[in-house]
């Protein structure tokens, strides 16, 4: 593959990835912090004292950062033609632009709006307003609620189980101060991650954020200590269910994965086993899938995914079904025999060739190749590292992590059934 | 002779009357892209056009389950073969999708590319049938699968409302058709009369093939004519234009839902037609109004008032504009007034120079980018091309940048309102 990584580490602590694009017009930069949803409970450097964060204010603070002493970022985004966004998701924020013209600026607008803070009463007010019907929306959403109470009928303790927006009643205890303190903690560059994307140079790209890093001069880098409940290995509840108006009863059933300690390379590579693992029992061309879609017990909307994160992880399966207790079951009863037989070698190495087509894949747009040497730079490790894993797996390995996740005993139902 | 036009870069080729192919090569990228589309006028036999792809995908004569096939695509770099259909205009099209690896990033010996086009070939040419018929079985997975579809739409409030404001909104024209069809006609569709369905179709919708990427543009076209090329004999046609309404009074509609929050969608009847002069004018003014993340509506509603989180303004090939607005119940009738107060504003010129630029800059480089991305690439060319308005980045461009403020609020003047609808 042609493709070259530039990386570096600035002094101040901030690690960046560039990979040159030539040939595309649009340029990319994503720009996070290790901060969020689940950061709620943690050691004050200053003043060395355990405290609590109420939930929402990673992503209270996602939305208050674009307010800038000198006008709105997303304004003058809009001057620059460049499109901005973010999103809070369990331990990150990020923060991301496009341009197709002006990267410099746009940049430079980056580092400025994300690792500087401007608050005042008045946008935090208004800012409330705005988050509350964000997740009033959310209260709507068949998808999200089904996340939602999957994680909490999964944990007994881990804050992956709040909801990441928080509730319209946490949101009101947050102020001001609060939403600055939060910013000098986890917005230092010791604790971030830039990559950019583009037809770009990387030395002009790099002195450029240098210079701007020497101009912000932050303090040294003292890394949050942040603490998570010791979790049991049981889950909370085998079930939970809610009404909303759907059409057709919804089930998301989640493993919890009690082995969630990994980092770098490991984690990467049970990613991938956990892919392929789904991949062989329940995509298309699993015989599984076949039996299902064909009496009906499942439609097209039926899919599979793996969350790993450091410290927590689960797998799920979801899909629209008439009947989410049989369907549960039957899933089950396919896992459950898996465990006795594996997997053949000749689904194996289908699964993986189809899996090393997609990776080429991700080099097709800007955003795409920036998202997954982002994803893998928040572990430490590299698309190349990613890639040699993904070579390396073998059949034994995905049937030794299948066993150890997909344990009938570590799993939970959220079901959302149709209000009528 | 003239030199044949080209659609956003593409060059176009008749391979027979009703039949064309559009190549163009960009090694930027590690993969080819193949679009085909059939198309037809959207009408009563929505739901018939609707399922067609979804049967075909079910199995071939060499890979008669769809699990045979899926593993096929697997062995194949992991091929992608995807079917959609889609509403253009008062068009409906049918689409298959194939994205393959380039054979030179592959390790080892041999083509994806043509395998793949073999099993693309078989889906359209050569489906699983048992006595001039599709197989009972299949119809039933989906027409069963389809009506779950249909069904979920209401699942996803915002889009639901909007889909709901145009049934109520076209509701005399053939744009109230919903892509997917009505689970109402699926009672009546069998194997046997799908299959005359599929042979009149496919022998009677224009097609337009589009491939894209890293690809060799002539090996493409054998490749095409080898494998795709179904029955030239019978002429391939749909009606031109699409029909034109005047609203004559203002209807307002209240679907009742218990939702924490609400959605407002208002629907407005605009001047302009696709490739008419004056259509960027309108597009200038859509995007000022509600396009972007700093448009007047949101910057007005949501950033000033904190009352919505999300509030956009689209413009379609229908000459329709929808403005919608997520908003609490309570706020409904104040989200209302300002959106008209916002564009009857803008509509009298009261706007600054920045937001006029904003809008333009958006809209260019929102332009530009679709170099970047295959399928929007496609998407747009096979408009132009139906549109009969063949042009170049560079010319869209140029027309964009010379649009003036005073064109956008003669544009303004031409959206007349038609239908308001609010869900909650």
């Amino acid at each position: 593959m042609d493709e070259e990584l530039h990386a570096c580490r600035f002094p101040s602590g901030l690690p960046a990835y560039l990979l040159p694009k030539p040939g595309f017009v649009k340029s990319f930069a994503i720009l996070a912090t290790r901060y969020g949803s689940i950061d709620v409970e943690i050691d004050d450097p200053v003043s060395g004292r355990r405290r609590k964060i109420p939930p929402g204010v990673a992503h209270f603070l996602e939305h208050q950062q674009f307010e800038m002493e000198h006008g709105n970022a997303s304004e003058i985004y809009a001057r620059l033609g460049s499109n901005v966004n973010a999103y809070t998701s369990y331990s990150t924020t990020a923060y991301f632009f496009t341009a197709t013209r002006r990267f410099t600026e746009s940049l430079e607008l980056l580092l400025e709006f994300v690792l500087k803070s401007h608050f005042t009463r008045e946008s935090v007010e208004r800012e409330r307003g705005i988050i509350e019907s964000e997740l009033r929306g959310y209260e709507d959403s068949a998808g999200w609620r089904g996340f939602y109470n999957m994680t909490r009928a999964l944990y007994l303790k881990h804050p992956v189980k709040i909801d990441a927006g928080g509730s319209v009643g946490s949101i009101k205890k947050i102020t001001r101060q609060l939403l600055s303190r939060c910013h000098e903690l986890f917005y230092h560059p010791g604790n971030m991650v830039l990559v950019v994307c583009g037809d770009l140079r990387p030395d002009k790209i790099f002195r450029q954020v240098g210079n701007f890093l020497k101009r912000l001069s932050p303090p040294p880098f003292r890394p949050v200590k942040r603490y998570f409940p010791k979790e049991p290995k049981r889950v909370a509840r085998k079930r939970i269910t809610e009404k909303l108006d759907v059409a057709h009863p919804r089930l998301l059933l989640g493993f919890k994965d009690n082995a969630a300690n990994l980092t770098g390379k490991k984690l990467a590579r049970k990613v991938v086993e956990v892919r392929m693992a789904l991949d062989l029992l329940f995509n298309r061309s699993a015989p599984a899938y076949s039996a299902f879609y064909e009496t009906g017990l499942i439609d097209d909307s039926f899919s599979s995914g793996f969350d790993l994160d450091v410290g927590f992880g689960y797998a799920y399966l979801s899909g629209n079904t008439h009947s989410p207790g049989e369907l549960q079951k039957r899933i089950l009863d396919v896992i459950k025999k898996a465990r006795r037989s594996g997997f053949s070698n000749k689904d194996f190495k289908r699964v993986k060739s189809k899996l090393l087509g997609h990776s080429i894949r991700y080099f097709n747009s800007v955003e795409s190749t920036a998202n997954w040497l982002f994803a893998n730079a928040l572990i430490g490790i590299t698309h190349f590292d990613y890639l040699d894993e993904l070579e390396k797996v073998t059949r034994a390995g995905v049937q030794r992590t299948f066993r150890q996740l997909f344990q009938p005993s570590a799993s939970a139902a959220s079901i959302i059934l149709p209000r009528k | 002779m003239a030199r044949e036009p080209k659609y956003l870069g593409f060059r176009r080729e008749e391979l027979a009357p009703g039949i064309d192919l559009f190549t163009k090569r960009d090694t930027s990228f590690k993969t080819a892209s193949l679009k085909i589309y059939f198309l037809t006028d959207l009408g009563p036999d929505a739901t018939r056009v609707a399922l067609l792809p979804y049967v075909l995908r079910c199995g071939t004569k060499t890979w008669p389950r769809m699990i045979d096939l899926s593993r096929r695509l697997e062995e194949l770099y992991g091929a992608i073969l995807s079917v959609d259909v889609g509403k253009l205009a008062e068009w409906h099209s049918v689409s298959f999708r194939l994205n393959v690896v380039a054979d030179e990033f592959i390790k080892g010996t041999g083509s994806v590319l043509e395998p793949t086009m073999q099993v693309l070939s078989e889906l359209i040419n050569e489906p699983r049938t048992e006595n001039g018929a599709f197989l009972p079985g299949y119809m039933e997975q989906e027409k069963r699968s389809l009506k779950s579809h249909i069904e979920s739409l209401i699942n996803d409030k915002a889009p639901y409302a909007i889909e709901q404001l145009t049934r109520h909104m076209c509701r005399s024209e053939p744009y109230r058709f919903f892509e997917y069809g009505d689970v109402k006609d699926l009672p009546g569709i069998n194997g046997k009369n799908q299959y005359e369905f599929y042979r009149r179709f496919i022998t009677r919708s224009p097609i337009a093939v589009f491939a894209f990427g890293h690809i060799e543009p002539r090996r493409v076209k054998k490749l095409v004519c080898d494998y795709l090329l179904p029955d030239g004999r019978r002429k391939r046609r749909v009606k031109k234009k699409p029909t034109r309404v005047t609203p004559k009074k203002l209807r307002t509609i209240h679907e009742h839902m218990k939702l924490s929050l609400g959605h407002l969608v208002m629907g407005f009847r605009t001047g302009y037609r696709f490739g008419d002069p004056g259509q960027s004018a309108y597009s200038v003014y859509s995007t000022m109004l509600g396009g972007h993340m700093m448009s007047r509506l949101f910057t007005v509603l949501r950033e000033k008032e904190s009352l919505v989180y999300s509030v956009h303004a689209s413009a379609s090939l229908k000459s329709l504009l929808m403005v919608y607005a997520g908003v609490e119940a309570k706020n409904r009738k104040r989200a209302q007034k300002i959106i008209l107060r916002e564009m009857k504003s803008i509509e009298k010129g009261d706007f600054s120079k920045a937001e006029f630029q904003n809008a333009v800059n958006h809209l260019a480089s929102s332009l530009r980018s679709v170099r970047d991305v295959p399928s929007r690439r496609i998407g747009t060319a096979f408009v132009q091309y139906r549109m009969g308005r063949p042009n170049s980045e560079k010319k869209i461009m140029k027309t964009l940048m010379a649009v003036t403020p005073e064109d956008v609020m003669r544009a303004a003047k031409t959206v007349t309102p038609d239908t308001y609808y609010f869900l909650g």
